[in-house]
């Protein structure tokens, strides 16, 4: 049977704050709802209320202002992908939000509730890893701004407060101006197929040929999101060729049995996610031409 | 908090829309999906359930003008939003050119997937009059089929839009 809830749409972020700070404990945020949804469906929602913030202008804004990015937390993925703000300032994010479930999911789920949700195969957060994306997080009388992997603190839990909400992402883009990205998907097939391992990877290379930063996420193998440092440490500062990307490949592979033990799965994994790498790296790192 | 004896805090609430232009109201369990007033509330029963957890498209309908999963959508979010729905394809006096071309082109098998797959096509067609093969194979990625094998699908959907904008270019204009 569904759960059974009461319904409540606030009119604005404080408003939506106060009620968090009343209700917060016995409430479930709705943004997209295509995940809420699903528990809902399956009897499996507790809260008394959900609360619908999907329609505060102050969630939706996708802003450049003084060379910062903001994406609203209730952005949805068809919005985030063809922002001219997002594919100029975060590339890498905007190619993650169009392989995100189907066109129909993508016109109503949002990167907050992508976060929120906390799935490790939530292909939004790879690229917000590697931008350093802060999170903007409000309550009634307090905010913070944490790192993705400092909120996420394993599968589909964080460490959100019942009264906080997630407003909006904030991405520096000077950083990265001049990073070469990559985003790379293995899933059943292209649409409406959860990954089975994504990546997202930043990387630049200094005038003298060696890796000056390297930046790498790897999703849906780790029970939380963290950069593959072992990996990135292999290649900066040295100058990049198949044989190192490979090691670094293998010491992806290497962490994801540590970390997640020896699955049923790890047979197909460990090579798949190897690949995976290395084709994320090999983009970034030996190809010349760097896609638009 | 005066929102705990106010209206919207009820378990019903009263929603208000734009369903193939013509107002709806009424009052739905917020719990109930979008799909489940159409066809169980309105009679609008064109909109099929297949999966019920978005991975198949079925249940597309168009909410101001994008194609969304019905099934997905809890039914307070219809509220001030324009519906549309395959019921409101055609006019009195004859079938969409869509329908036309679907009807025309073989790519109508059991039917079952064919209001999805129209809904996610005329959405296409209003952002992109002149799609190219790959950005209709792309629209109607979120709609899957177990008949047809795609190949008629997509022709229809290009001769759809072949035929509207031939429509177009040969009105008089005045």
């Amino acid at each position: 049977m569904r759960s059974r809830f009461q319904y409540f749409r606030p009119q604005s972020l404080v408003e939506a704050l106060e009620f968090l700070e009343s209700y917060g404990h016995e409430t479930s945020v709705l943004a997209g709802g295509t995940d809420l949804m699903i528990a809902v469906r399956n009897g499996e929602t507790t809260s008394r209320f959900v609360m619908d913030v999907s329609r505060l202008d102050e969630l939706r804004a996708i802003r450049k202002n003084d060379e910062v990015l903001t994406v609203g937390a209730a952005a949805t993925f068809t919005e985030i992908s063809n922002s001219q703000e997002v594919l100029e300032c975060a590339p890498v994010l905007a190619r993650a939000a169009r392989y995100v479930g189907s066109l129909q999911i993508r016109n109503v789920g949002t990167v907050g509730g992508n976060v929120a949700n906390a799935s490790p195969a939530a292909d939004g957060v790879p690229p917000l890893v590697v931008l350093q994306a802060r999170v903007h997080i409000q309550s009634s009388s307090s905010e913070r701004t944490p790192l993705v992997e400092e909120l996420i603190t394993a599968p589909y839990r964080t460490n959100l407060k019942p009264d906080e909400l997630i407003v909006r992402f904030i991405i520096d883009p000077a950083r990265t101006k001049k990073y070469k990205w990559s985003f790379q998907r293995i899933a059943r097939r292209r649409t409406l197929a959860i990954a089975r391992a994504n990546a997202a990877a930043l990387a630049i290379i200094d005038p003298n040929g060696v890796v000056g930063d390297l930046r790498l996420c790897v999703g849906s193998i780790l029970p939380q999101p963290a950069r593959m440092t072992g990996a990135e440490e292999i290649l900066k500062g040295r100058v990049p060729d198949r044989e190192l990307i490979w090691e670094a490949a293998k010491k992806v592979s290497s962490e994801m049995v540590h970390l997640s033990g020896v699955r049923p799965t790890t047979e197909y994994k460990r090579p798949a996610v190897e690949g995976l790498v290395m084709k994320a790296l090999t983009e970034i790192l030996l190809e010349e031409k760097q896609h638009a | 908090m005066s929102q705990t004896d106010g209206q919207e805090f009820s378990s019903r609430v009263k929603i208000s829309f734009m369903l193939n232009g013509e107002p709806v109201e009424l009052e739905v369990e917020p719990w109930s999906s979008a799909l489940t007033v159409l066809r169980d509330r309105l009679g609008f029963k064109g909109t099929k359930e297949g999966c019920g957890i978005g991975e198949c498209g079925a249940c597309t309908i168009l909410v101001d003008g994008q194609a969304v999963d019905s099934c997905l959508m809890f039914a307070p979010q219809l509220n001030g939003r324009e519906i549309q729905t395959v019921e409101g394809l055609k006019n009195e006096k004859s079938l969409h050119p869509l329908q036309e071309a679907f009807l025309s082109d073989g790519a109508v098998q059991c039917g079952f997937c064919t209001p999805g797959m129209l809904m996610s096509a005329k959405a296409l067609l209003e952002r992109n009059p002149r799609p190219t093969p790959e950005d209709i194979v792309e629209a109607l990625s979120g709609n899957l089929c177990r008949c047809t094998g795609y190949v008629q699908i997509v022709e229809a959907v290009e001769s759809a839009a072949e035929a509207v904008a031939n429509a177009k270019s040969t009105k008089p204009e005045k």
